[in-house]
This record gives structure tokens, C-alpha cells and sequence, in this order.
């Protein structure tokens, strides 16, 4: 098999499986938004019937999508979703910053010990690690136990059940995916390049500005992707962390699935939530091209 | 406080060691103002770490660096009134060459006109006005090399560090770009410290030679001082290969049994040395042809190089020697030769 078939061929693969795990359940969730909820098996509706002169009809309805635009819970399950993605993408970026730097920065014998620690968690499964923070936060846990025994405070704080909570959760959770990709970029910057900036003037702050940061921009956007994205579409968290003030897109469509088995707005919601999130892939491809630097 | 001008650049007993090896080992040197030093010497002998040291990039274990009486041994790079030109270039990619350029001034918190006036003038003096836009990656290595130059002088440096500054480029690039980096160097009149393993850089471009070895100077002059009168066989080998004899001190006199020759030596010496002749210096005699020392040896191989031709003989004794001749000399392998040389050729050197 030649190169170019072999290449030709291997093209077919992410193809193929982007056909058959989003291509068509896309197709299918597009399909059942465009039905209405009955207590059957199937619980939708059928989009055509065969009507007494033997012609198909049209039986589909816009009923789901209508409630998504009209009903402001679903904005505000959006809006919610948006700002918390928002503030834990930015979270983990200001915490990522350092320490990526710092393990790109370690020894060489130091950084894979360090990335270890930061992967290291994928060990154990995400729910358990969830329940964790739980234990950590509640009002009885580790954390207000410490600070009352030490005299801090004298009342447990309320954090678990909040939208604090919700964000520490979240940013414990998508830490990793902004960290490597950072640490990618900033462990390909090599040494001359920092020290020329200093010999040139430059304090160690402003060569992080000027060089280091504009250089690992790629690893910034696909790290606050890695963490936007699946933020955005988070359950777990704000299931298991969240109060009744947090309503965010995966509850919301977890609520429609499950309490309210009303299978066509939730598959319009999911729809919609993939059209917001194509936005930003949008973006990272545009600004990826437009910062493509030739080796 | 202005001191001695012959004292512009004061490298004061430096010594940086890492671990047990010490790279550089209580080096003293004088640079006077306007002058370039080159400091010449084999891959791993110190000269980059003792620049880098200069630059503020290394923290020396001992010594200070005095530029213009001023103490900045303590000073972190970004503070201290030098420049260097890194080996790499060290180009931001992501910035265009009058970015680059600029980048420095802009850390010196200039007017903006002034230092739009600045680029300007370094891009007229390296030639590459019309480059001005170009990333680092949309040059070729020559352009490169000069847009680190530029970048280098655009601060006025009191002192300009150079690492292997042709070091990056292929050959036919490196004696033009040689030319062209000396012209630059001259128009300006920066005190200059240049770190090279090349001979013809450090002949061409430096006033002074520092050699080092082992983290030692061993040997400071001028180019042809250092040339001519190498203090070791690792100084003369520096400049081209040289062909080396065991000779030993008997009686008043410097004995060399391989080419049957006394020379009278100075008074007390004892012991070996070596007798050093560069491949240059020997020419092979025509027929009739007479010089004051003259040995036979047998041609073993004679490889034509181009602009000269690389004889390899071999004494009765077996003593190997080589012999740089003119292109047109066609001397066969195994045909006898008649070896001549004058006596001012010899260098005595240390065993």
C-alpha cells in the first residue's frame, strides 16, 4: 500500500467515527425534537402518518423548539451554564498559569514526577472525586472542622449546595486539561529566547508577558477550550454540589430526560447546546490559522 | 566614575564552577574601550560561560566584572549596559524584525519617535531596511544573523557580547558575513567581547586574543603575536595543523634527532621540548633548489585540495609530516622528496 493510499485510507477512520457517533445521533436528536412527547414506547410521536387517502402527512411539530425560546428557564439554564463555564475556565487559567510554568521551568528530572501529580488524579473516578469535595465542604467537613478548630471562624461557612461550590468543583475537575496543553506550549520555549529578553532589558514579569505568554497562546486557547466545553455541558458537578439557585444546562437537560420524560425539548436542548458550543471551535480554528508559524 | 580606558571592560579573578568541574577558572582579562577581545578556544573550555558571566546569565562562584569602574557582578541581566548577540539568534518569533528590534528600547521606556528613529538607523546599518515587516521565520540565516546584531547595538550596549556570531551559518555565508559583521563593528567602535572556536573569525575580527583552555586563560596578545609565538602545542593547534618533533636541550644546544638539526638555545634550558612547523612553512625542493635545512622523506599520500595540495610524508624514521604545497606540484605517492625550510619557521614549545 502506497503512502498516499494508506494516508487516503486512515482519513476514512475519524471520518467513519464521527459519522456514527455524531453525525447520526445528531440526526437523531434532530428527529425526535421534532415530535411531541406521549406516554408510549417510543415516547415520541411519529413525524408522518398515513392518512385515510393513503398520502403521507406531515404529524411532526415545532412544539419543543418553541418552549426552548419561549420558557426563560431554558435561557437562564443557558445563561447559568455560560457564566460558570466562563468563570471556571478563567479559574483554572489564572491557577494554571504558574504551575504549568513552574513544572515546564522544573529540572528536567523534576517535570515528569510534576505532570504525574497533576494527571494523577485521573486514577480515581471523576464521581468519587466529586463526593470528595462533599465531604470536604460540607458544614460538618474537613475544611470548616480545620478552620473552626483553629479559631477563624466560629460559624461553619455554607459552601457546599452554592454556586461557589459548583465553581470549585468544576475547577478541580477541568484543572488537568488546561495545565497540559499549557505546559506543551511552555516547555517548547526555549531558554535563549528568555535570556535574550533579559539581556535586552526585560524583568522576569515582562518576559512572561511579552514572550513567554504570547508564545504559548495556542496552549492557552486549547486549554480554555478543553475546560469551556465540557464545562458547559457539566452535570455531575452541579448535580452533586449545586443548590436550587444553580440551574445550568445539564440539569436542565437531565430534568426534561428523566423527571419530565419529555424526550423532543430535550433533544432540542441538546441541539442548542451543541450550535453555542460550535461557536467557539469556530474560533479556535480561525485564530489557530491566523497564528500558524512555519517551524 | 570613569577609569583608565585600557581598563574599560575589567574581568576580575572569575570563576564559575558547576559541580566539581570548574568551567571557568579565575580568568582576568583588560579590555580597553572601543577594542574587541575574542576569547578563542576548543568546544567546552569556558569562553561561552565566561560571556555569559559578562551578560549577567551566569552568577560567577568568585571574581567581579567591572565595566567603566562600575561593579555590576551583582547586577541582574536586565540592569546591566550590555548586550549580547546570542549563538541562536534567539529572534522572538512572534514579533516582525522592527519588533524585534524595538523590543529593547521599548524595556528603556524611550519616546516612541526616538525609538522609531533607532530601528530605523540599525535596520540602514545591517541592511535591512526593506525587511523591516518580515517575521524571523520569513529570513534566511545570513538575515537572521544581522537582525540579532541589530538588535543587539540597538540599546548603544557600553559592551557587545558575541557567541559564535557566525557560527549558525554555512560556509560560503560565514567569510562574507565576516567581512560585512567587522565593518559594522569598526563603524560603531563598541567595546566588544567575541566567543569563538574559528581561527580566521578570531584573526579577522579580534584587536586581542584571549585563548582558554580548561576554564584557564592561557595565552592573551595579538592575533599575530598568538600566531607567530603560540605558547603550547594546544595554542599553536588552534591555528591549523602543525607538525610537532621531540627535540631535547643538550649542552647549550636544542637537539632534534627526526630532522638532524641543533639550533643553539638560551642559556639553563633543560629537558624535552617539541619543535613546531607549520605544513605552510615546508616546501618541497625542486632539482637544484638549496635552503639552510633540508630532509628527504618519502610521499605517502599527496591530496589535491583545490587551492593547494596536502602532502603526507613520511621520514626514516618514521615520522609522519605534512606539507602544504602549491596545487600544480604533481608529487606521486612513494616518490622520494626533497624537504626545505627556513630556520625562523621552528617554534620551540613545551614538550
Amino acid at each position: 500500500m502506497t503512502a498516499a493510499r494508506f494516508v487516503s485510507t486512515t482519513a476514512w477512520l475519524p471520518l467513519g467515527w464521527m459519522a456514527v457517533f455524531l453525525l447520526l445521533p445528531v440526526a437523531i436528536l434532530l428527529r425526535v425534537s421534532l415530535s411531541e412527547p406521549r406516554f408510549d414506547q417510543p415516547p415520541y410521536t411519529e413525524l408522518f402518518a398515513i392518512d385515510e387517502t393513503g398520502h403521507w402527512v406531515w404529524e411532526g411539530s415545532l412544539q419543543a423548539w418553541r418552549w426552548l425560546f419561549e420558557d426563560p428557564t431554558y435561557r437562564d439554564a443557558l445563561l447559568g451554564s455560560l457564566v460558570m463555564a466562563s468563570l471556571t475556565t478563567i479559574a483554572c487559567l489564572l491557577l494554571s498559569l504558574p504551575m504549568a510554568w513552574a513544572i515546564a521551568r522544573a529540572p528536567l528530572a523534576w517535570r515528569t514526577a510534576l505532570l504525574l501529580a497533576v494527571i494523577l488524579p485521573f486514577w480515581t473516578s471523576f464521581l468519587i472525586r466529586v463526593y470528595a469535595w462533599i465531604s470536604l465542604l460540607k458544614p460538618e467537613g474537613l475544611i470548616n472542622t480545620t478552620l473552626l478548630g483553629t479559631g477563624i471562624i466560629d460559624t461553619p461557612l455554607l459552601i457546599l449546595h452554592t454556586n461557589a461550590a459548583v465553581l470549585i468543583g468544576m475547577t478541580y475537575a477541568y484543572l488537568p486539561f488546561m495545565v497540559l496543553p499549557l505546559y506543551a506550549t511552555f516547555v517548547r520555549i526555549e531558554d535563549d529566547l528568555l535570556q535574550a529578553a533579559a539581556d535586552l532589558g526585560a524583568t522576569p514579569w515582562q518576559t512572561f508577558l511579552r514572550i513567554s505568554l504570547p508564545l504559548a497562546w495556542p496552549g492557552v486557547l486549547a486549554g480554555c477550550l478543553l475546560v469551556f466545553i465540557p464545562a458547559m455541558g457539566d452535570f455531575v458537578v452541579p448535580d452533586l454540589l449545586g443548590g436550587p439557585d444553580n440551574y445550568m444546562l445539564g440539569t436542565a437537560l437531565w430534568n426534561e430526560f428523566f423527571r419530565n420524560a419529555d424526550w423532543p425539548t430535550a433533544s432540542a436542548l441538546a441541539l442548542t447546546m451543541l450550535l453555542v458550543l460550535l461557536a467557539p471551535l469556530a474560533l479556535l480554528q480561525r485564530l489557530q490559522r491566523r497564528d500558524e508559524v512555519p517551524a | 566614575m570613569a577609569v583608565d580606558a585600557a581598563e574599560f571592560l575589567r574581568i576580575e579573578g572569575i570563576t564559575r564552577r558547576f559541580g566539581s568541574i570548574h568551567a571557568v577558572d579565575a580568568v582576568s582579562l583588560d579590555v580597553a574601550r572601543g577594542d574587541t577581545l575574542c576569547l578563542l578556544g576548543p568546544s567546552g573550555c569556558g569562553k561561552s560561560t565566561l560571556l555569559r558571566t559578562i551578560a549577567g546569565l551566569e552568577v560567577p562562584d568568585a571574581g567581579r566584572i567591572l565595566i567603566d569602574g562600575e561593579d555590576v557582578t551583582g547586577m541582574p541581566p536586565h540592569e546591566r549596559p550590555v548586550n549580547m548577540m546570542f549563538q541562536s539568534y534567539a529572534l522572538f518569533p512572534h514579533m516582525s524584525v522592527t519588533r524585534n528590534i524595538a523590543f529593547g528600547l521599548e524595556r528603556q521606556r524611550l519616546p516612541r519617535a526616538l525609538i522609531r528613529d533607532r530601528v530605523d538607523e540599525m535596520l540602514a546599518l545591517v541592511s535591512l531596511t526593506e525587511f523591516a515587516d518580515r517575521r524571523p521565520h520569513q529570513l534566511s540565516g545570513g538575515q537572521r544573523q544581522r537582525v540579532a546584531l541589530a538588535r543587539a547595538l540597538a540599546r548603544h550596549p557600553r559592551v557587545l557580547l558575541l557567541d559564535e556570531p557566525l557560527g549558525a551559518l554555512d560556509r560560503q555565508l560565514r567569510e562574507r558575513t565576516r567581512i560585512e559583521l567587522s565593518a559594522i563593528l569598526e563603524r560603531v567602535g563598541v567595546t566588544c567581547v567575541i566567543v569563538t572556536h574559528d581561527q580566521e573569525e578570531a584573526l579577522t575580527l579580534a584587536d586581542t586574543i584571549a585563548v582558554m583552555q580548561a576554564g584557564r586563560v592561557t595565552q592573551v596578545g595579538t592575533p599575530d603575536a598568538i600566531y607567530e609565538h603560540p605558547v603550547d602545542r594546544e595554542t599553536a593547534e588552534l591555528f591549523g595543523s602543525l607538525n610537532l618533533f621531540p627535540a631535547s636541550f643538550r649542552g647549550g644546544q636544542l637537539h632534534c634527532p627526526a630532522l638532524g638539526f641543533s639550533i643553539d638555545a638560551p642559556a639553563g634550558q633543560q629537558g624535552d621540548a617539541s619543535l613546531a612547523i607549520r605544513p605552510e612553512r615546508l616546501a618541497v625542493l625542486r632539482d637544484g633548489e638549496q635552503r639552510n635545512q633540508e630532509i628527504t622523506a618519502i610521499v605517502e599520500r599527496s591530496d589535491f585540495l583545490g587551492a593547494s595540495r596536502l602532502l603526507l610524508l613520511r621520514l626514516d624514521d618514521q615520522t609522519g609530516i605534512r606539507v602544504l604545497t602549491d596545487p600544480g606540484n604533481r608529487v606521486e605517492a612513494g616518490a622520494e622528496v626533497r624537504i626545505g625550510f627556513d630556520q625562523d619557521a621552528i617554534r620551540v614549545l613545551p614538550a
